[in-house]
């Protein structure tokens, strides 16, 4: 028994002693990395043992110099373990097992055991006189020696567990673990195995069950506590009181003391460690983030919380003001969050380890401060072979740097545990969580393993060359978590779904080109892929020419690829011949499994990477041939996702559908199809497994075909198929189905099968044609599909629409409340209804749509001859079903906007899908209806007596349910208007933003543009497209802004939407409205007053074209795709001599496309989504530089520029009037664009020419903007509002000079143009800027043009207060002054000259402190010396200036001033005594 | 490879005068003149002398392109004085002034060259 320097353990028996001497010795002293601090009475130091390590081993800390081992009597345990283990060494573990049980004297000063906050477990523990304390610590060491010493667990429980199995607290829990790990070690040692076991679950789930390397303890312990305080709670307070009184008297007091302390800082500690959670239930979590984000907000000197402040000003930021704030600050703080990952430590379960803080919390008393605690220590040194020793978990670098060590375990572990992280990150990110404001910022942490600087896919591609499976396994999940597989699947099934659909989105990451001038640096350019395509094939074109540019490009060309772009990256590394080796090696279902995603997510990535699958080699074959050779019957979901790849390759480039044709990959892939169905009883009983993955691969294989009859292949097939798929199409006895919960599978298929027969309705040639040149050979349209066969596709999808004969389905429509008679639908099922329904609906309105002819004026008198019978069949069933209100009961389309706000958003997705398919075949149903040839129309009087639905079909559904339609409209506003802003951040960041990796947003906040809620907004922004179109309501504000908002939230792919809400917004009516609303606003709002003059007729029609058509060229055009061969010439010789890799050429030669060769959508080569201030091009585009044919440039001026101005100006004075007049109850877009993008817009407008300003009516209109923004700059507080450099671009102060000289030569000094240019001068802009505007006006000698202060359109003070303080520009004055250019400014009392006399003589004669008392003097001798040069001239101005504004004691201040100036002259005191007597004589004194 | 050549910077072409005046119809006493095959050395002495004349209300000049050889020059005068007469009167002044300037500058040359010879004999 040792010595205890804190004062130890003395009660105890010798048991407890190695538990309590080494807590009682932590104390008082430095104990760091085992040396110990008192000599321990002579006790001998075992030299650390030698072992045996092959080289580059991870090399245990404990195998240094400096540790002391601790071999003594008390550490028996250990030592056995250490014999036991000897002959373990040729094992997997074999240099950390030994490094381990060394390292187990260390950890136990962690130890817990004796520590007191933890009284109230002590107490119920024993209840008895047991040693409390003890016990505890007992089990604690208990784990702690099992889980270091892995292999030997067995050994040690059988000796440790009839000791301390005592207490049930711990044994369950225990038990209940141990299997498991018993099950991965017994069995076979080797951590291969134990990884595939693993590969069941999901990565992180894995790793939470199984946990190898430890953690659980902490589980235990925390079992532990609560059983304690379930026992406590049953124990009286006096009984309480009786043990506590025990232990006190049993302890001595100084103990105590020491044990408070510690459990205060443990507690601390524990809030901070997230690792202390192993519960995987989400309420712990909850409980836990919940706390942890408390803790944040109170202790302030943490370096994470500066990081989460970050964020949280962001989200804020992003509320109040909008995402132009971008570039600097936005960047450094988005670059502090990433750089503050490098110092994250990560457990291998992918959770943070904040040991940081635990060593922090405490002053004073280091000993206890590691950062270890009986919960992490088992983490600390496990593996480490670099980095800081004594730290727990790892950094993402050591992760990587590990992932490269020679043992394979370790490698394995490395990777699992990047893999983990991911994981995590990816799944917190796109959930939305919380989490991104509380303790862990995810998208950070992604952003940091992707960047650049990890060099993680290099590390990647190693491991995927791996020799042990269980590395090549653990490699491959990881590449599926950085190219978020999962996440992405999960998005694009829910685009699949949505029947406007087309497919082919790409996930590359792209950024967009920069601003410039020459379109007002509007941001908003196009997108660019993050790496030029032509990079990432490089090494395949050159492995094909023979290797003999070996050389030229080096690893580093890939690494730098690959952290613009981690999937690109990996292309390029060759990732695609070692899948296909992989592929062709006969891997395991999970390798596979994985190794096919990789293929879709790189699939996925781009047309580029598409292609080198398709290129390189036999990867295609190999799967389709995988597909085909096994167990025909048997589903499995390699093949489901097999039949994916396929599809995402098809929708690429219709040349692959048709080699897939050919090669007969398509009829390997989908015979299943084809296949005669049984019964659908049997189907069902084959097992709801069963039944989800039938239905799992049949919907990937009719998606697949899909593609291919979208293309016009294998339409004629589709009839074989036919007969086989009819049993998917009608009405099943739904009941039975969810009895067998298969529901979800069945109306899977039937959605799919209906939206594929939408695909063929498209094809279908127009009805009346068709009808008529029926006698025509039918032959040669072979390959479309005929009316002949809708005839009982009908009639099912009919069914369908009666939603009163499904019975669920009624209830669920009609009677919320009785719920309970039968099982009532789950949301999922709900759902899966919805798309049916909503796939149905699309179907018909498809169908529809090709019976109406294109021109109704090409009829006999307008009208149809005759109608086809199905047509008010539909509209019959529509009424009848009450899908809208035409009685009292509530209808379907209430339901459904019911759905849409109040639940999930997959359903407010499908439900909106619904609608829109319902409003799109009523109003075709309308349409027709209208345009036959019925007799009702001629003489409603005879048909009073008919059926109220006949008569509501007759006078058209819309007409009679408009009440309900406007309904639907408003309810959908308000759902885009509350939420565009939350879509909004998707590109905050250019360049290497977030993340540079693949999918899901590229790391983006809420899953960015990949999001299920964007989806749901562009969804909504379709079905306004619709309602707007069909409803022709006139034009309010709240649908102008909505239509405003809509724009904001569709994205590529979706250009006809925000064509049409172009359509929709510039037209002659809404722009009379945007009129009126300026006429109501003018005349309301003080300090306006009405135009005297309006705009005519023709006028509107000029603005409403100009407008539209700007818009749509301005930002709907889409860049073509560069020519392929003769860039690929040109390229190829240009890479024979340089050896970098090229950079990427903005202006891209232009080719075009043939129409529908590809269903592809890609973010690249298109500007949409648009940015929030789109509607300012229309005034700040300069001109257009268009590239022509052969490269040249030239500066294009729109014949119609004038006009777009004009229409421009008066655009967005009514954007901006038009909020006035609405509640204040929504954010409008227009208000969101900072005032600063739209004073600099009306600027840019002047930069082309006066015209703007010549037309007397948009002088008018500019009038009133100026006056507008005037008076939102002066509600501004001061400072920091016009950040015109920050915020609009780097370059502002050329683009001011420009101005200025435009200004200057051009303007004959307008007022307009001079208040404008004087708004520059505003004391709120930025220095620069406002330097750079003088400095410009000074030159250009137009200083004299801007008007006096009181004509500017913001208030005199804002010029003048405060006093300028900024050495340069009292410079920049005193040099005009001097340099004569300032003298007719004075004479006309311009605002220039008002400006320099306040700031100057404020400057001069105010109170100057310390080092500007320098430059003081300096100006003051400057404008003396010049007054003597040019007395006549500047005499009159150096008085004004000595004689500015001082009102109280005139004499005495003028007095005071002269003075000075004599003090100052330096060698000038003549003149500045003809000065004072100049004054004196004049007037004054 | 498309620049023009080099003579277009300072040749008239044939059929267009050198100075054409446009008076502008908007406001009154104002006026631009486009000055064919001049740049900035023109430019800004003209505008500078006009900035001398207290008539002058206005006087600016750009160059609209570096490739197209031309100044662009506005004027805006009060209506003691018009914008043609301002022009021609900065014109004439330039000339004055810098026949001025020349004649000193030979004097002060001869003399110079004056002292040297007699220095170097």
């Amino acid at each position: 028994m040792k010595k205890e320097n804190g004062g130890g353990s003395k009660n105890s028996k010798p048991t407890l002693q190695f538990g309590g001497d080494d807590a009682s010795r932590l104390v008082g002293g430095i104990v760091e990395k085992g040396f110990s601090d008192n000599p321990q009475g002579g006790r001998p130091i075992a030299p650390p043992r030698p072992s045996v390590l092959p080289f580059p081993v991870a090399r245990h800390r404990s195998h240094g110099p400096h540790w002391a081992p601790k071999i003594g009597g008390s550490n028996v345990v250990n030592d056995n373990d250490y014999a036991g283990n000897d002959n373990r060494e040729e094992e997997d573990f074999d240099g950390m097992e030994v490094a381990a049980n060394i390292a187990n004297p260390v950890q136990r000063k962690e130890r817990k055991g004796v520590d007191f906050s933890r009284w109230k477990e002590i107490v119920k523990n024993n209840g008895t006189k047991k040693e409390p304390v003890r016990e505890t610590k007992e089990i604690n060491s208990d784990n702690l020696s099992r889980r270091v010493a892995v292999p030997d667990e067995n050994v040690i429980e059988k000796r440790q567990w009839p000791q301390n199995h005592s207490p049930k607290s711990e044994g369950s829990n225990v038990v209940e673990k141990l299997p498991t790990w018993r099950d991965g070690s017994s069995k076979d040692g080797q951590v291969d195995l134990k990884m595939k076991s693993m590969q069941k679950s999901k990565v992180a789930s894995g790793f939470a069950a199984q946990k190898f390397v430890g953690g659980e303890e902490v589980g235990i312990e925390s079992q532990i506590d609560a059983e304690n305080r379930a026992q406590l709670s049953k124990m009286s307070a006096d009984e309480i009181a009786e043990a506590q009184a025990e232990i006190m008297n049993k302890l001595n007091p100084e103990l105590i003391n020491l044990l408070k302390k510690r459990g205060q800082t443990k507690v601390k500690r524990q809030k901070f460690s997230l690792s202390d959670v192993t519960g995987s239930e989400a309420d712990s979590l909850q409980s836990e983030k919940n706390r942890s984000k408390l803790i944040e907000n109170t202790m302030s000197d943490k370096p994470l919380k500066i990081v989460t402040t970050d964020t949280l000003q962001d989200k804020d930021d992003k509320a109040s003001s909008n995402i132009s704030e971008e570039n600097c600050s936005m960047w450094d703080a988005w670059s502090k969050r990433v750089e503050s990952v490098r110092d994250m430590r990560f457990s291998v379960e992918g959770k943070i380890i904040r040991s940081d803080f635990a060593r922090v919390s405490d002053d004073g008393k280091p000993s206890s401060e590691s950062g270890y605690s009986a919960d992490n220590v088992s983490e600390r040194d496990f593996l480490r072979t670099e980095g800081d020793p004594g730290a727990s978990g790892y950094t993402i670098k050591e992760a990587v740097a590990l992932s490269r060590s020679v043992i394979p375990g370790q490698r394995t572990i490395a990777l699992h545990l990047i893999a983990a992280v991911l994981d995590k990150a990816i799944c917190s990110i796109s959930q939305n969580q919380v989490d991104s404001e509380g303790p862990v910022d995810w998208e950070a942490v992604w952003a940091f393993a992707l960047g650049p600087e990890p060099e993680l896919a290099l590390s990647l591609r190693m491991s995927l060359d791996d020799n042990h499976n269980s590395v090549v396994l653990a490699c491959v999940k990881v590449i599926q978590c950085v190219l978020s597989c999962t996440m992405n699947e999960i998005v694009f099934d829910m685009l699949e779904k949505t029947p406007t659909y087309v497919g082919g989105a790409c996930t590359a990451p792209v950024f967009r080109t920069k601003p410039d001038v020459n379109v007002g640096f509007i941001r908003g350019g196009f997108w660019k892929y993050n790496v030029k395509p032509s990079n990432i094939l490089h090494f395949h074109e050159e492995e094909s020419e023979g290797d003999k540019d070996e050389g030229e490009h080096t690893i580093k060309d890939d690494v730098v690829l690959a952290g613009q772009d981690f999937a690109a990256g990996l292309v390029r590394m060759g990732i695609l011949p070692r899948i296909c080796f992989l592929l062709e090696t006969d891997p395991s279902a999970p390798l596979e499994e994985c190794l096919i995603s990789i293929l879709i997510a790189i699939a996925r990535h781009s047309p580029t990477c598409a292609a080198a699958i398709i290129d390189s080699g036999k990867i295609v074959q190999t799967v389709a041939s995988r597909f085909a050779s096994k167990e025909q019957m048997e589903i499995n979901i390699c093949k489901i996702k097999s039949v994916t790849l396929l599809k995402v390759l098809a929708q690429y480039e219709k040349k692959n559908c048709l080699s897939f044709i050919n090669s007969g990959i398509l009829h390997k892939v989908t015979w299943h199809l084809y296949r005669y169905p049984n019964s659908l009883d049997q189907w069902v009983k084959s097992g709801a497994e069963a039944c989800k993955l039938s239905s799992a691969l049949l919907v990937e294989q009719l998606r697949l075909y899909k593609v291919f009859i979208r293309y016009g292949y294998c339409i004629s097939d589709f009839s074989n198929m036919f007969t086989s798929l009819c049993m998917w199409l009608s009405v099943p006895t739904i009941e039975k189905l969810m009895e067998n919960d298969v529901m979800n599978e069945y109306c899977a298929i039937t959605k799919e099968v209906y939206l594929i027969l939408e695909v063929l309705a498209c094809r279908l040639p127009n009805f009346y044609s068709d009808v008529r040149e029926k006698t025509k050979d039918v032959a040669e349209e072979k390959e479309t599909w005929s009316w002949s066969q809708f005839g009982s596709i009908f009639d099912l999808a009919l069914e369908w629409v009666q939603v009163k004969n499904i019975a669920p389905l009624t209830r669920l429509f009609n009677c919320q409340n009785n719920v309970g008679e039968i099982r009532s639908l789950q949301d999922s099922e709900i759902n899966s209804l919805l798309w049916v329904i909503s796939s149905v609906l699309n179907m018909l309105s498809s169908v529809l749509k090709a019976v109406i002819p294109e021109d109704f004026t090409s009829l006999p008198n307008g009208r149809l001859s005759w109608l086809p019978e199905f047509v008010p069949k539909v509209g019959l069933e529509i009424i009848k079903n009450g899908y809208f209100r035409f009685s009292e009961n509530g209808s379907i389309v209430d339901y459904l906007c019911r759905l849409r706000i109040e639940n999930g958003r997959e359903l407010a997705i499908s439900s909106t899908c619904c609608i829109q398919g319902l409003v799109r075949v009523v109003d075709s149903v309308d349409k027709l209806i209208q345009h036959a040839n019925l007799e009702i129309h001629q003489k409603p009087s005879k048909f009073e007596s008919a059926p109220e639905e006949d008569k509501i079909l007759a006078n058209g559904i819309l007409k009679s349910c408009a009440v309900e339609v406007q309904y639907s409209l408003t309810n959908l506003m308000k759902q885009i208007m509350n939420k565009w802003q939350s879509t909004k951040p998707v590109e905050i960041f250019s360049r290497g933003g977030p993340a540079p990796g693949v999918g899901v947003g590229w790391g983006a906040s809420d899953g960015g543009y990949w999001s299920l809620n964007t989806l749901l907004t562009q969804q909504e922004a379709r079905l306004l497209v619709d309602l707007l179109e069909i409803s022709e309501i006139p034009p309010t504000a709240q649908t102008l802004n909505c239509a405003l908002t809509a724009c904001l939230t569709v994205g590529p792919g979706n250009s006809s939407v925000i064509d049409k809400l172009l359509n929709f917004m510039f037209r002659v009516p809404v722009l009379k409205y945007l009129n009126l609303g300026i006429g109501k606003f003018l005349s309301v709002k003080q300090g306006f007053s009405p135009f005297k003059w309006d705009y005519e007729e023709n006028e509107y029609l000029l603005f409403a074209n100009a407008l539209a058509t700007h818009f749509r060229n301005r930002w709907l055009t889409v860049k073509k795709k560069q020519k392929s061969t003769g860039e690929k010439i040109n390229h190829k010789s240009k890479k024979k001599d340089a050896r970098f890799l090229e950079t990427i050429d903005e202006n891209m030669d232009e080719s075009n496309q043939e129409s529908l060769s590809s269903l592809k959508l890609e973010w690249a080569y298109q500007r949409l989504p648009l940015p929030t201030h789109w509607f300012l091009s229309a005034i700040s585009t300069v001109n257009f530089v268009k590239i022509d044919s052969t490269g040249e440039t030239y500066m294009e001026m729109p014949e119609n520029f004038l006009e777009v101005s004009k229409a421009g100006l008066f655009l967005l004075l009514g954007i901006e009037a038009i909020p006035a007049s609405l509640t204040s109850e929504f954010f409008s877009p227009v208000e969101c664009v900072t005032v600063v993008w739209k004073l600099h817009a009306i600027s840019v407008v002047l930069l082309s020419g006066m015209g703007v300003l010549e037309d007397e009516k948009s002088r008018d209109v500019y009038e009133t903007l100026q006056n507008i923004y005037g008076k939102i700059i002066d509600e501004k507080e001061l400072h920091k509002s016009l950040q015109f450099e920050s915020e609009i671009h780097k370059n502002y102060p050329t683009f001011i000079e420009t101005l200025v000289e435009q200004f200057a030569a051009e303007s004959y000094g307008d007022v307009l143009f001079g208040r404008q240019i004087a708004m520059y001068l505003h004391r709120s802009v930025e220095a620069s800027v406002r330097l750079a505007a003088w400095n410009g006006l000074s030159n250009a000698r137009a200083l004299e043009l801007l008007p006096t202060l009181d004509k500017c359109f913001s208030k005199a003070e804002g010029y003048l207060e405060p006093i300028e303080d900024d050495e340069k520009i009292l410079e920049a004055y005193v040099k005009s002054w001097v340099g004569g250019a300032l003298d007719r400014a004075a004479k006309r009392n311009s605002m220039s000259f008002s400006l320099v006399l306040h700031h100057l003589s404020w400057f001069i004669f105010g109170d100057v402190v310390g080092d500007m008392l320098s430059l003081r003097n300096k100006l003051v001798k400057s404008l003396l010396r010049d007054y003597s040069r040019k007395q006549q001239q500047h005499e009159g101005m150096l008085v004004k200036l000595v004689c500015y504004y001082n009102k109280s004691d005139r004499d005495y201040e003028i007095e005071r001033r002269l003075q000075l100036l004599k003090q100052i002259c330096d060698g000038n005191l003549a003149s500045a005594e003809k000065l004072e007597s100049c004054i004196k004589l004049n007037h004054l004194i | 490879m498309n620049a023009p050549d080099r003579y277009e910077r300072f040749v008239v072409p044939e059929g267009v005068s050198k100075v054409s005046y446009e008076r502008d119809t908007k406001i009154i006493n104002a006026a631009s003149f486009t000055v064919e095959r001049e740049d900035h050395t023109i430019g800004n002495i003209v505008r500078m002398q006009l900035h001398r004349d207290e008539n002058v209300l206005f006087a600016g000049y750009k160059l609209p392109h570096p490739l197209q050889y031309k100044i662009l020059l506005r004027i805006h005068t009060t209506s003691q004085s018009s914008p043609m007469q301002a022009y021609n009167q900065a014109i004439n002044d330039l000339d004055k002034e810098l026949d001025h300037l020349k004649n000193e500058f030979e004097v002060a040359l001869a003399r110079h060259t004056g002292k040297q010879q007699t220095q170097d004999y």
